[in-house]
């Protein structure tokens, strides 16, 4: 009797776990949450600008574009991909809703989303730097980087707002911004500390520029994701992963063992790498 | 003394002052708001006397103070306090050294939300994706409309795509190729509301296998559905009827399904109103039979069909394609056309005489033509990495029944009939294994023309002159080639090809009952070419490939009549050489330098005359094969910089053939008939051509401005009336173009101009000749309504005759168009201006040759369409 208990019990125990182990990606198994639900809050924003950043890669010869967003609070700003927010956005106006995985694969890919996040924290001087490499999240933290800005007397226009030139050397590359008469002492991704906010952005290699596109006024919280976990490291240390992900993706992927493949396929996959334009150098 | 001791410390005042007042600065206050408190984090900027931009800039502490240094400001200074929840506030300074008190009042900074426009334009390696909505304005009817604005696109006047100066290589639809090379059917029926994004893959290599082995310097293009517009039904239906001196009349039926799985496009059309269907129809290569009459062979304007066919056409097609396991396709094309077409027109030529005064013959030609076309294919395809196999048979059948009238001033008529039919099959495949690539390609076809005659006949009916030529060809090629993948930027390799054709003509011209000219010859053409080949490709970057085919020809033709051979066995060895230099994403440059031969076929041994109109004669060959060697060189260099809108395309070339055959043409007393002959004999022709064009589009003006400009210049030689004439051409011609939408797409302008020149040197043998030749055309559509639009159009052109002669023609059309949701109502007219009659004059070789087309009248139709 006691027998044939613990083996219906070995078998119910299976069971589930072989039920569980048959995943359903149509199955409506998750429920859309608001902005208070996603978020560990830490300010609300009331202004957010939206910018491209056009990169050059020179290694393998072409130009990608992507699409960001500032989001600015009272003391915080958070710089976001534009298809998170606005999936985020999504998420925020139809809460309740369930929704399957393939539902969020799909608007992931209409939204070409990517994960990468960065908040500045004016009251503490902080940044705070988010991204995930190969299905784990990495983040750092380290003071708000502080820019030796030169202001110079020329002036162009950006989105019908004068804007102003500044330079400085930061990190192993020159940059030239433009920064306008809006009140807001800041700038996309890490820059900042101008007397108005940064509306375009260049390097003197032309491998990076940013340029605002629009400028929306929403209300609503930000912060950083509640479910997210990340290992945290150092700057440097962050940025030799990063390298190390991009550089040699295809290495890294024929040499796990996860695919078979012939010599040749394996010889050709090593050679790939992913689009990398680094912001610092140093 | 006193007055100079003075005047030194007015100096010395002076110079302390300025000193003073450029001065390291450092200028202190504290900022609070109307209460008193303290305000903290306000942005405090410091502008110089005059100047627009901060010099300097500080933020004030939770205390409200701030302090601000600068190394030198020129007074009255400005200082500016900032903040997003205070109202922006501007003191003056005249003493830097004076600590400030400011008060700041409460009020929000006043910012407008500034809407962001989907990004109408996204590259990605070698694609560029355009994103329809961006592109489209209210008037483009068809994704072709949209095409046209593409940076880098032109598409002619029968719908063919260029991007550069190429043609497409491939035109998809959700990434499969339905329509092959007809897919004008479907970008002229598209509709842009159906269309999310149209990319661009420059340089696009079909075939997966080939990647990286071997380039297309070809692009192509791709539609992209819109969500919501796969698995149902799309198109439209339209009906019309009008008048323009007879009633007219317009139908057209055209439904699309694209499915992943299955695309059927299906399309019905037919008009009297001066829209043949020509350009939609299939254009397969015709035997040497079928092409010895023309259709035309009286003269065929510049200008639209349109304004001078008075037509009834037909043109039915239906194609679809499925996707089957394994990337594997099938695909089915079918089509059947019907044109009954007229027009009238006069022509004068003056015949170039050499030595004597120049010969003028006239004729008035009213020409009738009557086709019907078949064309039915079927075509399986698999495109793997490792493995390509594509597999196409076809069928096409041509009924040709045509007749002339012609006064020159006998009457004469002119018929024409012929039946043509043709098939074939072409496969190729290819496969990679390890750095091995292997190729092996198979093409067959087989044309017979069994019914083809040209009878003319003079007022009396009588049949006076008749001449058939009938034709049989066969041509089988098979080709193989391997590929050794050296290393990473290395391949060397080697191209068979065999290539075998027969050919069998009969000719035969009599006058009356009486025998005048007959030729009857068949035999075969074999070519063998091995074409061992290098490439060396940093990919993405540079290319340099080498190639030397050498071919083997093995010619035998028999004059059954006469029982001559020609017989010609013998290698000759080309040499080609391409470079590709792309240094950057926006940059392309190419290189083409080599010599190839061009070796005759069987109409070099037709050596009997054919008349090929009443009054024309035409020798094919003199016995001798021809043979010609060509070497050229060219470059052109291509700069995209999509971000800023610029496009640049520069070109040239150079080539210089070397002939053994020489052409001699003759004209008879007063002109009444004309023959063409050749004579073997060694003589060059040089040809060198140049052109730039440049596009730039300033999209905060909406505007898009186009640049053009070209120069050809060629010399040749040819013999008249017993003489050797070398006669030296040149063509320029420079144009620009601007189209613009303005207050939110109410307002569309579209102008181009162009400019051309002709020049003829009979090196001194009569005086040099030139024609110039200027045209405008334009369009402009006001939409009161989003659901309005009212257009018009005017085709302005002035031609030269003479030193002092010119005409100038006017063309207007205008239009009403109603969109109300699915329906469309739309009133046109056509030829406002009743224009009948359209003149221009060219040089053809040695001769001047003045036209004058009788044009259709002024006409309005009515045409419905509703949209599904």
């Amino acid at each position: 009797m006691l027998n044939r208990t613990f083996f219906l019990l070995i078998f119910s125990i299976s069971c589930i776990f072989t039920a569980r182990s048959s995943y359903d990606m149509d199955e409506k198994s998750m429920i859309m949450k608001t902005y208070d639900e996603q978020y560990n809050i830490i300010d609300t924003t009331s202004l957010q600008i939206i910018y491209a950043h056009i990169m050059y890669d020179k290694v393998l010869g072409y130009k990608d574009i992507r699409y960001d967003i500032l989001s600015i609070g009272k003391n915080n700003s958070i710089y976001d991909d534009l298809g998170e927010y606005r999936a985020d956005s999504v998420f925020n106006s139809r809460a309740g809703e369930k929704f399957s995985p393939n539902y969020l694969k799909k608007l992931y890919t209409a939204l070409d989303c990517r994960p990468e996040k960065s908040v500045k924290n004016f009251r503490d001087s902080t940044y705070y730097h988010v991204d995930i490499m190969t299905g784990q999240s990495y983040c750092y933290t380290e003071p708000l980087p502080v820019f030796q800005w030169k202001l110079e007397p020329d002036t162009t226009t950006v989105l019908g707002h004068i804007c102003h030139k500044a330079t400085t050397s930061w990190r192993g590359r020159d940059w030239t911004a433009w920064y306008s008469d809006i009140p807001h002492n800041d700038g996309p991704a890490k820059f900042s500390g101008l007397p108005g906010l940064i509306l375009k952005m260049t390097d003197a290699s032309g491998d990076h520029e940013y340029r605002a596109l629009g400028i929306k006024k929403d209300v609503h919280p930000i912060g950083t994701y509640r479910d997210s976990d990340p290992i945290r490291m150092k700057r440097e240390r962050f940025n030799a992963l990063y390298e190390d992900h991009k550089v040699n993706f295809g290495k890294m992927f024929s040499t796990s063992g996860l695919v078979d493949m012939t010599p040749e396929k394996k010889a050709e996959m090593e050679s790939r790498r992913l689009f990398f334009c680094p912001l610092e150098l140093e | 003394m006193r007055h100079d001791m003075r005047k030194i410390i007015m100096i010395l005042l002076s110079v302390i002052i300025i000193l003073t007042a450029n001065a390291a600065v450092r200028i202190t206050g504290n900022v609070s708001n109307s209460e008193g408190q303290a305000l903290g984090g306000i942005i405090v900027r410091i502008y110089p006397a005059g100047g627009a931009s901060p010099v300097a800039f500080t933020r004030s502490d939770n205390k409200g103070n701030f302090a601000i240094s600068t190394d030198s400001l020129a007074l009255p200074a400005r200082l500016v306090l900032v903040s997003p929840k205070y109202e922006e506030k501007t003191v003056h300074i005249e003493d830097p050294s004076k600590p400030l008190k400011v008060s700041l009042n409460k009020g929000a900074y006043k910012l407008d939300e500034v809407v962001v426009k989907a990004p109408h334009t996204r590259v990605k390696g070698d694609t560029i994706s355009y994103d329809v909505s961006a592109f489209t304005g209210r008037g483009d009817r068809s994704i072709e409309d949209v095409i046209k604005k593409l940076p880098g696109v032109t598409v002619d006047k029968g719908g063919k795509i260029y991007y550069g100066e190429k043609p497409i290589n491939n035109f998809y639809i959700e990434g499969l190729n339905l329509m092959g090379n007809n897919y004008q059917v479907a970008s002229r029926n598209i509709t842009p509301e159906d269309i999310s994004t149209i990319d661009i893959y420059d340089r696009h290599q079909a075939k997966r296998v080939l990647k990286g082995v071997q380039e297309d310097d070809r692009a192509a293009l791709n539609l992209r559905l819109k969500k919501g517009r796969m698995l149902k039904p799309l198109g439209h239906v339209t009906a019309g009827g009008g008048y323009g001196e007879r009633m007219l009349w317009l139908g057209q039926l055209y439904g699309m399904l694209i499915s992943p799985n299955n695309q059927t496009i299906i399309s019905a059309n037919g008009n009297n109103s001066g829209s043949p269907y020509a350009s939609l129809s299939y254009d397969r290569n015709a035997s040497k039979a079928y092409s010895m009459f023309t259709f035309m062979p009286f003269g065929t304007p510049p200008i639209s069909q349109a304004r001078f066919l008075n037509n009834k056409s037909a043109y039915f097609s239906a194609n679809t394609l499925f996707k089957l396991k394994d990337e594997t396709t099938l695909t089915v094309n079918s089509s059947y056309s019907l044109e009954h077409s007229k027009y009238s027109n006069l022509t004068r030529t003056e015949y170039f005489a050499t030595g004597e005064e120049n010969t003028v013959f006239e004729q008035n030609a009213t020409s009738r033509m009557s086709q019907h076309g078949v064309f039915v294919s079927l075509k399986a395809e698999k495109n793997k990495d490792s493995f390509f196999f594509s597999d196409q048979a076809w069928f096409a059948g041509y009924f040709n029944d045509n007749s002339y009238s012609l006064r020159n001033p006998e009457s004469v008529n002119q018929k024409l009939r012929n039946h043509d039919f043709r098939a074939g099959n072409s496969l190729k495949t290819i496969f990679r294994k390890g750095s091995k690539v292997y190729e092996l390609n198979s093409y067959t076809s087989v044309n017979n023309t069994p019914v083809n005659s040209m009878t003319a006949s003079g007022a009396d009916g009588e049949e006076g002159l008749s001449q058939t030529v009938k034709g049989l060809s066969f041509i089988n090629s098979e080709s193989t080639t391997f590929s050794w993948l050296l290393n990473r930027k290395s391949t060397a390799g080697i191209g068979i090809f065999f290539e075998a054709d027969y050919d069998r003509m009969h000719t035969y011209g009599a006058v009356g009952d009486q025998s005048m000219t007959e030729n009857d010859i068949s035999g075969f053409r074999l070519r063998t070419v091995a074409t061992p080949f290098y490439k060396f490709a940093i990919p993405g970057k540079f290319t340099i490939r080498v190639q030397f085919p050498v071919n083997l020809y093995n010619i035998n033709y028999t004059d059954i009549a006469t029982s001559s051979k020609y017989i010609h066995n013998r290698p000759y060895v080309d040499f080609a050489t391409s470079i590709m230099y792309k240094p950057h994403q926006q940059f392309v440059a190419d290189f083409g330098l080599g010599r190839s031969y061009t070796i005759g076929d069987m109409s070099n041994f037709i050596i009997n005359p054919v008349y090929t109109t009443y009054r024309t004669r035409s020798t094919l060959g003199n016995g001798a094969l021809n043979i010609a060697r060509r070497d050229y060189v060219k470059g052109d260099f291509n700069y995209r910089n999509l971000p800023e809108g610029l496009y640049l395309l520069a070109m040239a070339s150079y080539s210089r053939t070397k002939h053994n055959s020489l052409s001699v043409y003759d004209v008879g007393q007063g002109g009444a008939s004309t023959s063409t002959s050749s004579v073997n004999t060694s003589n060059h022709t040089e040809s060198t051509h140049a052109s730039l064009t440049a596009t730039k589009d300033v999209r905060e003006w909406r505007t898009m401005f186009s640049v053009n400009g070209s120069g050809l210049w060629s010399s040749r030689n040819s013999i008249r009336a017993g003489k050797e004439i070398r006669n030296r051409s040149s063509f320029y011609s420079a144009g620009g173009k601007i189209e613009t939408t303005q207050f939110s797409d109410i307002l569309t302008v579209y102008g181009e101009v162009s400019w051309s020149r002709t020049t003829q040197s009979f090196h001194g043998m009569m005086p040099d000749v030139s024609l110039d030749d200027l045209s405008f055309n334009g369009k402009i559509s006001v939409f009161p309504l989003p659901i309005l639009e009212i257009y018009g159009k005017a085709d302005l052109r002035r031609s030269q005759f003479t030193d002092d002669s010119y005409k100038t023609n006017l063309f207007v059309d205008a239009g009403v168009r109603l969109k109300l949701r699915k329906f469309e109502i739309e009133l046109t007219g056509t030829n406002l201006t009743n224009i009948r009659d359209y003149s221009y004059t060219i040089y053809n070789s040695l001769d001047l040759i003045t036209y004058s087309y009788t044009l259709r009248p002024i006409q309005a139709m009515l045409t419905a369409r509703y949209s599904f």
